[in-house]
């Protein structure tokens, strides 16, 4: 099943074309990497899928639903979560409130309930349980009530990628999550996010360089260039591609 | 019964007290609504002298123009002129008016909230738009703008000669002694104050508080999970800018005049700038012991400077400010987060947090060694 599709999405800033058709899917339950040279789009494709960038043309389709120009916060809200390249994280935070503020419809956030502790008490005792869970889940539990500009390169990109399994997204979009991060480390978040597919059918879309690493749990790959897709199918089949080859070293 | 009066070394300690309690309330209920815009939520309002006056000017025009009207008192077609014999009248006859006092006190802060909340409102647009730099600038213009327009604009509040008087709403309890009606002002301070203080502790220990605090540190991520920024934003500066016109309607009961350059950007924007950054942005208690040194300070310095005066080569009435500047220069560089740090949002209390966390079933050992992560 697809779970999201993008259809012939443009955009431009300027005369530079980041995006200039692209057109691809991403199959529910799969682990899927998109990878192409710097500069070729990847990153303005998150954005776009998003909210984070209206596109000048195409569609963004997810669950069969359009979404293309929504604003993020509602994205957020049908199931699409996201990390981002650089990590940003809620700095001032500790490990645990940067998971909890992505809790979803948390009725603690509403001006006025916020007033009556009664109202969220048993909402924000759940939600550290799940929080609490998942911060086992991806190994960050000893540093939980650290606030985040105290943690490593590594378990900052950890904490990114823990605070989007809050939400209950059934699409994580991920922006280079082992970029800086030691070999080790990397295939632990790698087989982390292969057991999130199989345990709590999340679908993941990845973008990510290093196919050393990524190459052995990937469903699929997409390749792009010049804000085009160049190449998309199975692993083997997509990096002995000529034209993806060629981006690369052409590049 | 009157206040009974104490002289100490020269100096009426209750007529002290009650003027310390006074611009201690004032100055912390405002300061509180500036850690609520800029503590917790990151908005940079250089124009808090804006809603402050705005208040100020509500309960100006509004009591004295309802006071004429309700008690039919002769205005000779010039109100503004005449508004010291208005005033006169007035106070006369709220001394019998229980319903009057309390009345016009409780309209006038509900048309102060929504003229300062009219206020936020509309300063939310540029702070939807701009940048954090910019809107500071912007907000500080406007209020400037504001202040400029009251000088120059008579029939509201009398420009810059100001209205010489403005109903006393606590004159219903001057048969009591002398002194009780501004101790009955006072009081009215002190239970707002506390009420604001409640009130944005209560959000800053909430899960708001925290989204709040997200949003300050991170905008692009709070989007990317869920929050509506600009929403809450402009919520914010809606909530603050209403509590500030009240503050300022109080005010303006309190000194019984007003006028245009009864306040300034000094006195509203900067001083409370200046409490939060010495307190602690992003922490009450912090900002509530900024006020009392603030206060004491003010207060302390008013007694003292006379003494000074041969000892420095400037006007004695600038010795507060360089004291003031000094203070802050010196926290800024000692302790840049102010006196005290912000703190988690403690939506649950520690132990609570713990036995939760004891309680999570899912401890995954095979699959996440417990392993150091990598200094990348
Ligand atoms: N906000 C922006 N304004 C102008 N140019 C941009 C912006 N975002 C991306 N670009 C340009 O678009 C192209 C694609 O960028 P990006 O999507 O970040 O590439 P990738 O993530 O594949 O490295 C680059 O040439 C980049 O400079
Ligand atoms: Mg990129």
């Amino acid at each position: 099943m697809r779970l999201l599709e993008v259809g012939n999405v443009s955009k431009s800033f300027g005369n530079l074309h980041a995006l200039d058709g692209v057109t691809l899917d991403v199959e529910s339950k799969t682990l899927t990497i998109l990878i192409g040279p710097n500069g070729s789009g990847k990153t303005t494709l998150i954005n776009v899928i998003s909210g984070f960038y209206r596109p000048d043309e195409g569609n963004v389709m997810f669950q069969g639903r359009q979404i293309t120009g929504l604003p993020p916060h509602k994205i957020y809200k049908l199931g699409i979560a996201r990390t981002f390249q650089i990590p940003t994280l809620f700095w001032k935070l500790t490990v645990l409130e940067n998971l909890l503020v992505a809790e979803k419809n948390n009725p603690g956030e509403s001006f006025l309930r916020s007033l009556l502790k009664r109202s969220w008490e048993n909402s924000e005792g759940s939600a550290a349980g799940k929080a609490f869970k998942i911060l086992e889940l991806v190994g960050l539990s000893a540093v939980w009530d650290k606030p985040a500009y105290n943690l490593s390169g590594g378990q900052m990109k950890l904490l990114e990628i823990a605070r989007c399994l809050m939400t209950d997204a059934k699409l994580l979009l991920l922006d280079e999550p082992i970029s800086g991060v030691n070999p080790t480390l990397a295939h632990e978040i790698f087989s982390r996010l292969i057991k999130l597919r199989d345990e709590l059918g999340i679908t993941f879309f990845v973008v990510e360089h290093r196919l050393d690493i990524a190459l052995s749990y990937v469903d699929h790959i997409i390749a792009m260039a010049l804000g085009n897709v160049i190449a998309s199918g199975q692993p083997e089949q997509v990096i002995n591609d000529p034209k993806v080859i060629e981006a690369y070293l052409g590049g | 019964m009157a206040l009974p009066e104490l002289v100490f070394f020269g100096i009426d300690i209750v007529k002290f007290l009650i003027d310390f309690a006074n611009l201690f309330g004032l100055f912390l209920a405002i300061s509180l609504t500036l850690n609520l815009e800029y503590g917790y939520t990151g908005i940079p309002n250089f124009g808090k002298v804006l809603y402050v006056a705005a208040g100020a000017v509500v309960a100006g025009s509004i009591s004295l123009r309802i006071a004429a009207w309700v008690y039919s008192i002769d205005t000779r077609g010039d109100l503004i002129a005449n508004s010291a014999r208005v005033v006169n009248q007035a106070n006369a006859l709220i001394k019998n008016d229980s319903f009057f006092a309390v009345g016009i006190v409780l309209l006038t802060l509900v048309i102060a909230a929504l003229i300062g909340a009219v206020f936020g409102y509309l300063s939310s647009y540029p702070a939807i738009k701009l940048r954090e730099d910019y809107l500071g600038m912007l907000l500080l213009a406007v209020a400037q703008f504001f202040q400029i327009f009251l000088r120059g604009y008579e029939p509201l509040i009398g420009g810059t000669q100001g209205i010489s008087g403005v109903p006393n709403p606590y004159a219903y309890w001057s048969d009591l002694g002398t002194g009780v009606k501004d101790l009955v002002s006072t009081l009215v301070i002190a239970a707002f104050a506390i009420l604001v203080y409640l009130y944005v502790e209560r959000i800053a220990r909430s899960p708001l508080g925290r989204t709040l605090r997200a949003i300050r540190d991170n905008e692009n991520a709070s989007r990317a999970l869920g929050k509506d920024d600009v929403a809450v934003r402009k919520r914010v500066l809606v909530v603050a800018s209403a509590i500030s016109g009240m503050a300022g309607a109080l005010l303006t009961f309190n000194v019984l005049s007003v006028g245009a350059d009864t306040w300034t950007r000094i006195t509203y924007t900067f001083w409370p700038w200046m409490i939060v950054i010495i307190g602690g942005a992003g922490n009450n208690v912090g900002v509530a012991l900024g006020a009392f040194i603030f206060t004491a300070l003010l207060k302390g310095l008013a007694q003292v400077k006379f003494f000074f005066q041969p000892y420095i080569p400037v006007d004695v009435n600038w010795f507060q400010y360089i004291v003031f500047a000094s203070l802050l220069i010196t926290i800024l560089m000692v302790r840049p987060e102010g006196i005290l740090r912000e703190k988690p949002s403690a939506t649950l209390p520690r132990s609570k947090l713990q036995t939760i966390f004891g309680s999570s079933e899912l401890r995954d050992t095979q699959i996440a060694p417990k392993k150091e992560v990598d200094k990348a």
